[in-house]
């Protein structure tokens, strides 16, 4: 992936077709030395919205890298394209449910969850396991909150 | 004035309330240096409605600097025209202080002081999910109000604070916990005390968080007249919600954002910042507020407004005096003639 420059990255903030054209950029850019491309990578990363529909496989695996940080805004971009990504459900269960994953990491996956309105009952049964785990009170919360707003949906 | 209860479940929410918490202190809190060649701007921030400062008023802002770190901190174009907009208030809550260097705030506040001002600053620590982490500051002036890295704590959620790496021990609703700090004017004779809380919610989380702000704001107020006898706290920052996605913040009895149907980002399209008053208990807010549009201010077009921020600055004037409530005797006509 091409190294991109700051100022390149400053535009893309807050242009956010622009920074969809570019998600792969972007999100390589956040795992970069310098603090100021990290800075304005995650900037346009938060600014951009949803991803293309043809740039969801990619995301989907990159919900495994094994920096946290990707996997955090892979979760997040593919939970903004919402019911796109039904068919990666079960990735995003596997995120969740690993525990060598970081809890920013795995509720981020919960979250992205939750914008699916399709949830297959093996995730539904994940999630309910994640909901009881009172260990992990950032996880289960969000857990909770994703299986009201299903139930609320029917 | 009005006590609210504490929801049980939220004491999982408020892990650490703590005045003065270690937060790295910058240098020197007063500025000792001023950056060759700047000139202040000579806007004209009247014709934006802003009312000038002046004996017996206080304006309070809140400024999204989107991602203030070393690159902006660099740009004498931008760091001049912040320092004008700082300078039109006499405290601003500032988001999105994104550096590892501890200095960029301390550079601002050398260019707002350029002309001989004497702003300060309070900054909280670094905060956030990502290693792209936030700090959130006030800066304000020191000749009109007051305050110290000491009046200042963050509502923990556990986050950045006691919680360990499985997050266990942390319900870790806020991405960014918010940042208190406690304020007195310098007005001789009964001068005004407020608390303010900055916050700058998870755009993609930001329905869920303004609930849960809702909790921050009345646990925040109940610690505040408990511990400081203070009943005027006003909760500020960017939302990234309109007051009509408020949730249980907007049903708080007597809350009351200032904005409610001016867009607040530069492209003049959103309506995400705001401050939030208890018309109950705060009765030295004016009325008066507004959006300062930089775009107008400074003559840009929307390109060059967005060097400066994706955020228009809201602000909103107080009195700089406490203000007793009105009591049923003076708002009922019939009984004062009597």
């Amino acid at each position: 992936m091409p190294t991109v420059e700051v100022s390149q990255l400053q535009l893309w903030a807050n242009d956010s077709e622009q920074a969809i054209a570019n998600i792969k950029t972007l999100l390589t850019s956040i795992v970069s030395e310098d603090q100021s491309t990290v800075d304005w990578a995650t900037e346009a990363l938060e600014n951009c919205g949803p991803p293309r529909k043809d740039d969801a496989e990619w995301l989907a695996k990159q919900l495994f890298s094994d920096t946290a940080d990707v996997s955090y805004w892979a979760a997040t971009l593919l939970g903004r394209m919402g019911e796109d990504v039904s068919e990666y459900q079960t990735s995003l269960v596997k995120l969740a449910l690993d525990s060598k994953r970081t809890a920013n990491v795995r509720q981020r996956a919960v979250w992205a969850l939750g914008r699916i309105s399709n949830l297959s009952n093996e995730t539904k049964i994940a999630l309910q396991s994640l909901r009881k785990n009172k260990s992990l009170e950032q996880i289960a919360a969000m857990a909770e909150m994703v299986l009201a707003e299903a139930s609320k949906r029917g | 004035m009005k006590r609210n209860a504490i929801p049980v479940w939220f004491a999982l929410l408020v892990c650490a309330m703590t005045i003065g918490c270690d937060v790295p202190l910058p240098v020197e809190l007063q500025p000792t240096a001023t950056p060759d060649n700047v000139q202040a701007e000579t806007v004209s921030f009247a014709q934006n409605g802003i009312p000038a400062k002046a004996p017996g008023n206080l304006l309070v802002a809140t400024f999204n600097i989107q991602v203030f770190g070393v690159t902006k901190a660099q740009d004498v174009w931008v760091m001049q025209r912040l320092a004008a907009i700082i300078r039109t208030f006499d405290v601003v809550a500032i988001q999105e202080i994104r550096s590892t260097d501890d200095s960029v705030l301390q550079q601002l506040v050398n260019y707002v002081n350029a002309e001989g001002q004497q702003y300060s600053y309070v900054i909280s620590e670094r905060l956030g999910r990502t290693n792209s982490k936030e700090q959130y500051a006030y800066v304000f002036d020191t000749s009109r109000v007051v305050s110290n890295q000491n009046a200042t704590y963050t509502v923990g959620d556990g986050n950045s604070a006691g919680q360990n790496a499985n997050g266990v021990g942390s319900a870790d609703l806020l991405h960014r916990e918010p940042y208190v700090a406690r304020f007195i004017s310098t007005d001789a004779q009964n001068p005004f005390r407020f608390t303010l809380i900055n916050i700058h919610t998870d755009p993609d989380l930001a329905e869920n968080e303004v609930n849960v702000l809702a909790d921050v704001y009345q646990n925040v107020r109940a610690f505040e007249l408990s511990t400081a006898n203070e009943d005027d706290v006003m909760l500020m920052g960017d939302f990234n919600a309109a007051p009509n996605k408020f949730g249980r913040l907007s049903v708080i009895p007597g809350v009351q954002p200032v904005i409610l149907d001016q867009p607040t980002n530069t492209a003049e399209t959103k309506l995400y910042d705001n401050i939030v008053v208890d018309k109950y208990s705060t009765f030295e807010y004016t009325g008066r507020c507004g959006v300062l549009r930089m775009r107008e201010v400074f003559g840009l077009e929307i390109a060059d407004a967005k060097r400066l921020s994706d955020h228009n600055p809201v602000w909103a004037e107080f009195t700089s005096q406490e203000r007793v409530a009105p009591t049923a005797m003076s708002e009922d006509p019939a009984l004062l003639r009597r």
